[in-house]
């Protein structure tokens, strides 16, 4: 594996744990290679870089899932720098909108042109996460079908992430 | 010479038995080649396939239609009515074979094949039966559709001819049955799959209550397929899947007026780059054990085998249910997309694909039509 | 993108003014919405040219064109309802995300429609091919047999010169244009009646699962009120989208629903598939719009149609007050003022823009009708939003925007005191009132601070739980609200913009704070929390007996060229035909005196087929007249 692709994959095991959706749910949007990109050109390779790499430190000292969780809260989330980029990462695939970071991290860390709020593209808005957490198609796409509507939705973790640690 | 190829009811029956596995077996590989391409990139191409495969669904159905009107339910739960792929197409024809594949140029050309305009009569092959070829390699051939009839050596040349053969034989087995004051339209008409439930951009769907509308059912299948006509815009200005295919391949559109092979219409680009790179003809034992992939791949297989037991009991008299089937219909599609978008972990240069294995056994039934009501022969044994 | 789509094929400037200059016209139509595209397919049809001058372009027609639209909407970070639609500075069009908090006194100017308040309307259309059924909810109700005569029933808005009895057999053949989807049997209610044995063209939508919810916590609910019980039923919404046909539709011939337009090689649109986005556009194309209708008309071809041409003044003839012609502008590029200048003549002239448009055009042509009332009585309907979160996951953004509601507020004596209204129970959750879901997961990530396991979970909690009711009140008609222009307010064309005088009277807030009371009773029987709240920031905040709430627009915008039973008292006589100018007509809901609780369209074609039928009966008597001598005798010897 180079290191474009491990980076590529770290990215991927980051998304999972942020939103809660596994690899094979968030390739499923087709969207991976996209944000990774978008995230890429907006924050800089260095930030992204720092990211992963806090990411995996923390993956490898936790020794449960709770202390999973707190190193994710308190190394990243919690992170004058990284902590707006998670959030951002989240919001992203969610909804498929990059949302323009806060005035203070644009001040401190860099702004760039393209740091603006916008859908990665037409498919992003389409792929949101958010729709799949509901069981409910992305309004205006993927029409469930005439009738659907009247069954109660089936609402399901089946794709979670899961924390598993690596021996 | 042209030999008849239905001389019996039951030849019938296999026959129409045969259509409908033939349409269903066009179904994964459009599906998946629809699914393979990129979302916003070849929307010419993907609005053609969607096109094709949503008649082809409007083909099965009206070849059950037909089917139900002799008085028999089609089984599509019967072991093997969904092929292994690679396949053979169900009525025969040798010299290609389908796959679960991404579009691509080959792909293209495979469904070309597979909509071919039929031969025309004076193009028949000497010897075998209308609308066929010879050929010495059956032994391959797995589908039991076309084995009990009479040759062993043919096949049919396209799904037209195939088509043709099944016409005939209702004109034929019909005056036969008429000579004695009987028909072979002896099915309740309950069964029949109507526009209230099905609806769909693909046009409407044919009640079927006698000989001529049983035609007129058949027609539509030929007519979208392949054209009638061996024209490329049919009189309602509809262009047949052989064309539309075509459109693709030279990357023009046809416009009226123009001659086969010369599109003079707008041009349009196909690229085969913007195609996710399906592994052909996946099987879940390419897939990692224990691997969400897995999971999902036999997910896709179980949803798959629910949606054609809903198929199946709407063909069965619960038309009510295609509404539901519809909405399966278009959850399947979800997880397709979802499939195809995950490289291979073991291979990740090519992605994953539906496989629709569906098990041996899963679907209980080891016959293929059923009889619902007594069909023509028993009645006629009751009358005598 | 192909062009292998079907299309309505357009002429050029050129042939339009050549055409009229020639008397080819019977009539020339200003505007392809529903009215533009009715008046079209109902002229034409009986052999009658037609001449329609449309202010937006027309690529919507092709199936690409529409797919573009698409592309536009999912694209569009802001998601209101004319994001579909590109800006054209040629023909703009009022949009929500303009509007802002008018301070005392103050004008807006900010975006086309100039607020002058003094509180700020966010109602919107589309000027676009198709007019606003391009983003309409296709929600659609009959109004009420009261509705028509409330200033005679409860002295209040203006009474109709016709009787809902007089609309029934044009509301069926609006019912059929549209092709509605509803069961008769779920809508005969509070007086609306049907003719014996009528069904609609299609079956009735199924109600949503949040509908079925709803529907268990609160039917039976009472209200007393000015000594009348009213008793709550939730009940399904006649919809404008496909659905099941109905065999037993006109007398058993069935019907059948019509698709995509301008898809010939893509074989699209059909049932509703629950894309959950009537609004603003449905992708399948199950939702009626006027293009199909305008499809209609183009085949029979007699209809002209040219896109791009903005009408701008309507002329008239000193010698006998009738429409002399109609000056147009024509651009060749939205990006582009740059025009030119035309004028087409016919025998009579329809003005079928909309309200606002109607009216605007008249005023800036300096014709307020000699009645005074051009561009006065606007009425809108004014919503009251009330939202909150159920117990249990709903469903919540699935179904179609809206698939139920509550009628049971619309009649009754209290309507002497207080607006009447009829309730929504909105699919789409808290999206109109909070932005939702997208703002829910900004809340989630940004504010509550989830991530992983957590945040999964709380977004089920927060929008598949969601429950919205929109209140949709009637305003009646009151002269001060209006549309007026005014040199100072141009568009890039140089055509003056319309500039909107809107107030709420305490009627109208005395039933909105009602609404407001009778929500608080739907929250509290369903066991919901109530997070409806009214900021005074709001653009839409107004305060009524010491409480604050705020309002949004209904798009609904109509009563701007009044009909009635005179010149003093109206615009229009009942058949939309100006009391003023013979040869003019002004069609749409700009004719209505009053609009009860009925979401406009429906009531607005059934209007608009009944004109066409009078138009028809005029425009073939006067034929008769010209019909010289000879030919006149040739015929009846035919026909001998």
């Amino acid at each position: 594996m180079n290191n474009q692709q491990h980076q590529v994959s770290q990215f991927t095991e980051l998304s999972g744990a942020l939103t809660d959706f596994n690899a094979f749910a968030l390739h499923g949007t087709g969207q991976v290679q996209n944000y990774f990109q978008t995230l890429n050109d907006i924050v800089g390779k260095g930030i992204v870089e720092q990211l992963l790499n806090v990411f995996e430190v923390v993956y490898e000292s936790a020794c449960d899932e709770q202390g999973f969780n707190t190193g994710i809260r308190q190394q990243i989330l919690g992170d004058v720098k990284l902590g707006p980029v998670a959030r951002n990462i989240i919001k992203l695939w969610y909804t498929g909108t990059w949302y323009q970071l806060p005035h203070a991290w644009r001040e401190t860390f860099g702004k760039s042109e393209h740091d603006v709020t916008f859908f990665v593209s037409s498919a992003a808005y389409t792929e949101g996460l958010l729709w799949q957490a509901i069981d409910a198609n992305p309004s205006g796409a993927k029409g469930p079908g005439y009738g659907s509507w009247s069954d109660a939705p089936r609402i399901n973790f089946d794709n979670r992430w899961q924390f598993v640690k690596q021996h | 010479m042209s030999e008849r190829i239905v001389n019996t009811i039951e030849d019938l029956y296999q026959m129409l038995d045969a259509a409908i596995q033939l349409e269903h077996a066009t179904i994964p590989p459009y599906l998946t080649a629809l699914y393979s391409i990129y979302p916003e990139a070849n929307l010419e191409a993907t609005a053609t396939i969607r096109a094709v495969l949503v008649e082809e669904m409007l083909h099965m159905t009206l070849s059950a239609n037909v089917l139900n009107a002799l008085g028999r339910h089609p089984n599509l739960l019967s072991d093997g009515f969904v092929p292994t792929f690679p396949t053979y197409l169900p009525d025969g024809e040798r010299d290609f074979q389908v796959s679960i594949s991404c579009f691509s140029a080959d792909t293209l050309e495979t469904f070309l094949k597979i909509e071919r305009p039929g031969m025309s009569q004076k193009h028949s092959q000497s010897g075998g039966p209308k609308g066929c070829v010879t050929r010495a390699d059956h032994s391959k051939f797995n589908l039991d559709a076309i084995k009990p009839l009479k040759s062993s050596t043919y096949s049919f040349y396209s799904i037209g001819d195939f088509y043709d053969a099944i016409i005939e034989g209702i004109e034929f087995l019909e005056a036969q049955a008429n000579e004695c004051g009987e028909t072979i339209f002896v099915g309740d008409p309950k069964f029949q799959v109507s526009n209230k439930y099905y609806y769909s951009g693909g046009g409407s769907v044919v009640e079927v209550t006698d000989k001529a509308s049983a035609i007129s059912a058949l027609k539509l299948v030929i007519e979208q397929g392949e054209g009638l006509s061996k024209e490329i815009f049919d009189s309602e200005g509809e262009i047949s899947h052989y064309y539309r295919f075509e459109q693709l391949k030279f990357g023009r559109y046809y416009q009226l007026g123009d001659e086969p092979g010369k599109p003079t219409g707008p041009k349009f680009d196909v690229d085969y780059d913007k195609v996710y790179p399906i592994k052909s003809n996946p099987k879940l034992a390419d897939f990692p054990d224990n691997s969400a992939l897995l999971k999902a791949a036999q997910d896709f297989n179980q949803n798959y085998r629910k949606f054609l037991v809903t198929i199946n009991a709407a063909f069965s008299g619960q038309q009510n249910l295609l509404l539901g089937a519809v909405c399966g219909m278009f959850k399947l599609k979800e997880y397709a997309s979802q499939l195809i978008r995950n490289p291979i972990p073991t291979n990740p240069q090519l992605h994953a694909g539906p496989t629709f294995e569906i098990e041996e056994g899963m679907t209980g039934s080891a016959s293929r039509s059923q009889t619902v009501t007594p069909g023509y022969h028993e009645r006629k044994e009751a009358v005598q | 993108m192909s062009e292998a789509n079907s299309t309505i094929e357009q002429i050029t400037p050129e042939q339009a003014v050549q055409n009229s200059n020639s008397g080819k016209y019977d009539a020339v139509i200003i505007g392809s919405g529903i009215s533009g595209a009715i008046a079209a397919k109902e002229l034409t049809a009986k052999g009658f040219q037609v001449l329609v001058l449309e202010a937006a372009p027309a690529k919507s027609l092709s199936y690409d064109g529409f797919k573009q639209y698409l592309s536009n909407y999912y694209a569009n970070s802001s998601k209101d309802n004319n994001a579909p639609y590109p800006a054209n500075p040629n023909a703009p069009m009022p949009r929500s995300t303009d509007v802002s908090k008018l301070y005392l006194g103050q004008t807006s100017s900010k975006g086309y429609m100039v607020q002058n308040g003094p509180l700020a309307l966010d109602s919107t259309y589309t000027r676009v091919t198709g007019g606003t059924t391009m983003h309409w909810e296709a929600k659609i109700l009959r109004m009420l047999p009261d509705d028509f005569s409330i200033k005679t029933k409860y002295g209040v808005g203006l009474d109709w010169p016709i009787k809902y009895e007089d609309l029934m057999p044009y509301y069926r053949m609006a019912e059929r244009e549209i092709g509605v989807s509803a069961n008769v049997e779920e809508q005969g209610f509070y007086g609306i009646k049907y003719e014996k044995d009528y069904v609609y063209p299609m079956y009735g939508l199924p109600p949503s699962y949040l509908d079925q919810v709803v529907a268990k916590g609160i039917d039976g609910a009472e209200f007393e009120l000015f000594g009348e019980t009213h008793t709550v039923k939730v009940r399904p919404f006649p919809q404008g989208r496909n659905g099941i046909p109905n065999e037993r539709y006109q007398s058993g011939s069935g019907f059948k629903p019509v698709g995509a337009v301008g898809a010939v090689q893509v074989e699209q649109g059909g049932r509703c598939q629950g894309n959950n986005n009537c609004v603003p556009i449905c992708p399948v194309q199950a939702k009626y719009d006027a293009r199909k209708t305008l499809f209609d008309a183009a085949k029979t071809g007699k209809m002209d149609f040219l896109p791009q041409a903005v009408a701008s003044k309507v002329v008239v003839s000193k010698h006998d007050n009738n429409i002399s012609h109609i000056e147009f502008k024509h651009y060749t590029k939205t990006s582009s003022p740059e025009h030119t200048l035309g004028q087409v003549c016919a025998r009579t002239f329809i003005l079928a823009t909309n309200a606002v448009e109607n009216a605007r055009l008249m005023l800036a042509s300096g014709l307020p009708s000699s009645s005074g009332l051009m561009g006065k009585n606007l009425m809108d309907h004014t919503y009251l939003l009330a939202w909150g979160l159920l117990p249990e996951a709903a469903g919540t953004m699935r179904g179609t925007k809206c698939t139920s509601g509550i009628a049971d507020f619309r009649y009754g004596t209290s309507r002497a005191k207080q607006a009447p209204f009829g309730v929504d129970i909105h699919n789409d959750g808290w999206g109109w009132a909070t932005g939702s879901p997208f703002s829910d997961i900004e809340t989630l990530v940004d504010t509550q601070n989830k991530f992983g396991k957590e945040l999964r979970q709380s977004t089920v909690d927060r929008v598949s739980n969601q429950l919205l009711f929109a209140y949709m009140v009637e305003q009646a008609a009151d002269e001060s609200n209006r549309i007026t222009v005014d040199p100072e307010y141009k568009d890039a064309l140089g055509n003056m913009r319309p500039i909107v005088n809107y107030n709420l009277s305490d009627y109208s807030k005395a039933g909105i704070a009602y609404a407001r009371e009778t929500s608080k009773v739907f929250f509290q029987r369903l066991g919901a929390q109530d997070f409806s709240s009214y900021s005074l920031l709001d653009y839409g905040s107004f305060q009524y007996q010491g409480e604050s709430y705020y309002f949004r627009g209904g798009n609904h915008f109509s009563g701007t060229h009044v009909m009635g039973t005179s010149a003093e008292n109206s615009v229009v006589n009942e058949h939309q035909q100006s009391w003023d100018h013979n040869n003019l007509y002004l069609i749409g809901s700009g004719s209505m005196p009053s609009i009860g609780t009925s979401n406009t369209t429906l009531t607005l074609a059934a209007l608009c087929f009944k004109t066409m039928e009078y138009l028809v009966a005029e425009l073939g008597s006067y034929q008769v007249d010209v019909v010289s001598d000879t030919t006149f005798k040739t015929v009846k010897g035919a026909s001998q």
